[in-house]
């Protein structure tokens, strides 16, 4: 925050006549309630899960007793544990396919949308942002009903279809009809938001640029590749980012989805797995560990997006 | 370029994106717990809104609202306020909401396959100096010893039920097929039973789920296998036992050819047997009496509706199914303890006692009120059921085994007709890791 009051562009500070210490001073002032709310609502608990991360932290400590240190030993145990590595492939694999049809989907669907008069384009908006705000719990148990194997309107429409072998099928007894399922949730519970950013941004390409495009006899798709694309670049990149971040950590859909299936073990991913370990296992010093190391994981996705915004001039 | 998007715009976008990644980033590592806050004193207010928590299916409304007047009219000034828990994920939550004494019930119920890990860790009050008040050597001694640790009470008996067979006697009629008295006649009867409804589509002879694992293990416990049992200071899985491995044939025989339900593995839909039951997609299933009140009444009426115990291997045994039960305690880190020892001292009252006999169709926690269950066919059966069933293993740890999952996914895998061999042999070491963890 400090580097974004450096920042401030130079124009300003001289419209701005100023006695500089005192404006600074309540700049400062400003800053103290989002600084402390920040600190005391992320900072503690992340605190406290890397203190945790270091513990020997069972059902013991959680009601009362002294938790003993350990060092290392949760982390050693997570990385040479076999469960982990196929849980954290599962996780990444699952996250980039999802991302990678999300930002598909949703660039597309974004593009559409220009191509549409403007009420189509409204009604499109207030669907999706319908979809979007919806509470995932509402949106789960619909998938639920949409896939059950008893009265699921999936397996009867494909049975209607000629595909006899679908009605009575169980989309969750298997890991991938049941990541097929949860993949599909996660997409359209996560499209609107890229359409509305990525349509937000192409709406704001100058159309003198596109017309001199037309003019210069590029088709729809050179047009894309290199004039709207290179445009909203920093637009894809940060949504594809933020897909990135929200689906290696998804877990509501998945915690909810397993209660379904049974085949719990199979299913877990990074944020069911260490829900597991901690909550449902009772051992909250390895889930610590395994919790800093989804987030050592995620700041690696994110550090060239990191560095960008710290390079990016004023 | 022209730079179409002009610079604050793109520095706009990038600040909002730092923003919400870094709410990403930090939301990342949920799962930390609240502290360890565990106050020992007891005592508290004098008055106060006691909060209680007891499970689906448990206490049925009027005894919930007998507990609660009652329970006002002796305390003035104080409220009770009570919230149903489901089964499915109750592990995790009692052990964030029990830690902190914010977030506590003060009353709670456990199953009784949870109760020795809670009793344990100290999560909950003492209640030995209040034994004697709650029933004292009428209690269900199995439950009691679930519900102590190192000689001392923490979780009280609530009421204990086992499952029992409901069949349809005009099917039965139909097919030709007597009531099992074995269970490779039980099999058999299914066999019969699906053969004669093939017309029925997805008909089961006997509706299992392998999602129903506490349903599956009576196989395992009436051929004389446990979950687990202690060899010295460690525990060891039955699911590899010579005995273990019979069950696991006879139930993979069943579900190929007398149920066409193995596959079903969501909780939801296998905890009501009686739909499948009520359309006529099967001729029998595995539930407790209180499933009376949730079967057709026509076909109750109409004198369609019969019951059988679990059948044993081979004639002259006894059928062993679980034994289902829950266990009541106090939060240790309550605010409000005496509060709650006031209240339950009505939870063991002869009025709610009864209640569960009555109202519910449990076996209640003190035997002496047992009798109000009645003398009918289906009460009795239940009554034997109890006496012959079989716990989960009073293990300190057996709560984490249930947490992770362990049982319900090898249940599943075998309705889903997976090797026996191996799967048990790795849902035992998953057991073994868990249980001999200190």
């Amino acid at each position: 925050m400090s580097l974004a009051l450096r920042r401030r562009p130079p124009v300003r500070r001289a419209a701005v006549p100023l006695s500089s210490r005192s404006d600074r001073r309540l700049a400062l002032l400003l800053l103290v309630p989002a600084t402390a709310t920040v600190l005391l609502a992320l900072g503690y608990p992340l605190v406290r899960q890397l203190g945790m991360s270091f513990q020997r932290f069972g059902l013991e400590q959680q009601f009362g007793r002294p938790p003993e240190f350990v060092g290392l030993a949760n982390y050693q145990a997570m990385l040479t544990d076999p469960t982990f590595w196929a849980v954290l492939g599962r996780s990444v694999g699952f996250c980039l396919l999802v991302a990678a049809i999300t930002m598909a989907v949703g660039t597309a669907g974004a593009l559409l949308l220009t191509a549409c008069s403007r009420p189509v384009a409204v009604a499109v908006q207030v669907v999706m942002l319908l979809a979007w705000a919806m509470p995932v719990l509402s949106s789960l148990q619909v998938f639920q009903w949409m896939f059950d194997s008893r009265s699921g309107v999936v397996d009867h429409a494909l049975a209607a279809l000629g595909f006899d072998q679908m009605l009575g099928f169980n989309w969750f007894a298997q890991p991938s009809t049941f990541f097929a399922v949860a993949g599909l949730l996660v997409t359209w519970m996560s499209v609107p938001l890229v359409v509305f950013m990525v349509y937000a941004a192409v709406t704001q390409i100058d159309t003198s640029v596109l017309e001199a495009a037309a003019l210069d006899g590029a088709g729809p798709a050179q047009t894309f590749r290199h004039v709207v694309a290179p445009s909203i670049a920093p637009v894809l990149a940060l949504v594809t980012l933020l897909q990135i971040i929200w689906d290696l950590r998804v877990f509501t859909q998945f915690h909810v989805l397993q209660s379904n299936g049974g085949i719990t073990e199979q299913t877990n991913v990074l944020g069911t797995f260490i829900y597991q370990v901690g909550l449902a296992g009772g051992d909250y010093g390895s889930a610590s560990a395994a919790a800093m190391l989804l987030l050592l994981l995620t700041l690696l996705i994110a550090a060239r997006y990191i560095a960008l915004l710290l390079k990016e001039p004023a | 370029m022209a730079s179409p998007l002009p610079n604050p715009s793109r520095r706009a976008v990038l600040g909002a994106g730092g923003a919400l990644g870094l709410a990403g980033l930090l939301a990342a590592c949920g799962g930390s717990s609240g502290s360890g806050s565990s106050s020992g004193g007891g005592g508290g207010a004098s008055s106060g809104d006691l909060r209680v928590w007891f499970m689906k299916d448990s206490v049925s409304d009027t005894a919930m609202e007998w507990l609660k007047t009652t329970f006002e009219q002796q305390n003035p000034g104080s409220t009770l306020t009570y919230e149903i828990q489901v089964w499915d994920g109750i592990v995790p939550k009692l052990q964030t909401s029990l830690a902190s004494a914010d977030s506590t019930p003060d009353i709670i119920e456990l199953g009784n396959t949870q109760a020795p890990t809670f009793c344990a860790v100290g999560a909950l009050e003492d209640l030995s100096d209040l034994e004697a008040d709650l029933g004292g050597d009428q209690l269900t001694q199995s439950l009691v010893e679930l519900g102590s640790f190192e000689d001392r009470m923490y979780a009280a008996p609530f009421y204990a039920g086992s499952r029992i067979f409901f069949y349809r006697k005009d099917m039965f009629e139909a097919a030709g097929v007597a009531v099992p008295t074995t269970i490779d006649e039980l099999t058999a009867a299914a066999t019969t039973l699906q053969q004669a409804n093939a017309a029925t589509p997805g008909f089961s002879g006997l509706y299992l789920p392998g999602i129903s694992w506490q349903s599956c293990i009576a196989w395992l416990f009436t051929n004389g296998a446990l979950l687990a049992s202690q060899e010295g200071d460690t525990w060891k899985g039955g699911l590899s036992t010579p005995e273990g491995q019979a069950s696991l044939a006879q139930l993979q025989q069943l579900w190929k050819t007398g149920s066409a339900s193995g596959t079903v593995t969501d909780s939801t839909t296998a905890s009501q047997p009686f739909v499948p039951f009520n359309t006529g997609e099967t001729a029998m299933f595995f539930g407790f009496n209180w499933h009376l009140k949730s079967i057709d009444p026509a076909l109750v009426e109409a004198g369609k509706v019969g019951y059988f115990g679990f059948p044993p291997v081979s004639a002259g045994g006894v059928g062993k199914p679980f034994a289902g039960g829950s266990n009541v305690a106090i939060s240790a880190s309550s605010s409000k303890k005496d509060l709650a020892k006031a209240a339950m001292k009505l939870i063991f009252a002869k009025e709610f006692q009864e209640y569960f006999a009555t109202e519910g169709g449990w076996v209640p926690g003190n035997l002496q009120y047992a009798a109000a269950l009645g003398s009918d066919e289906l009460s009795t059966l239940t009554t034997e059921a109890v006496k012959n069933s079989v716990g989960t293993p009073a293990a300190k740890n057996w709560a984490l085994v249930e947490g992770a999952k362990t049982v319900d996914d090898f249940y599943v895998a075998m309705g889903a007709g997976k090797d026996p061999v191996s799967l048990a042999a790795a849902a035992d070491a998953a057991m073994e890791k868990v249980l001999n963890q200190s």
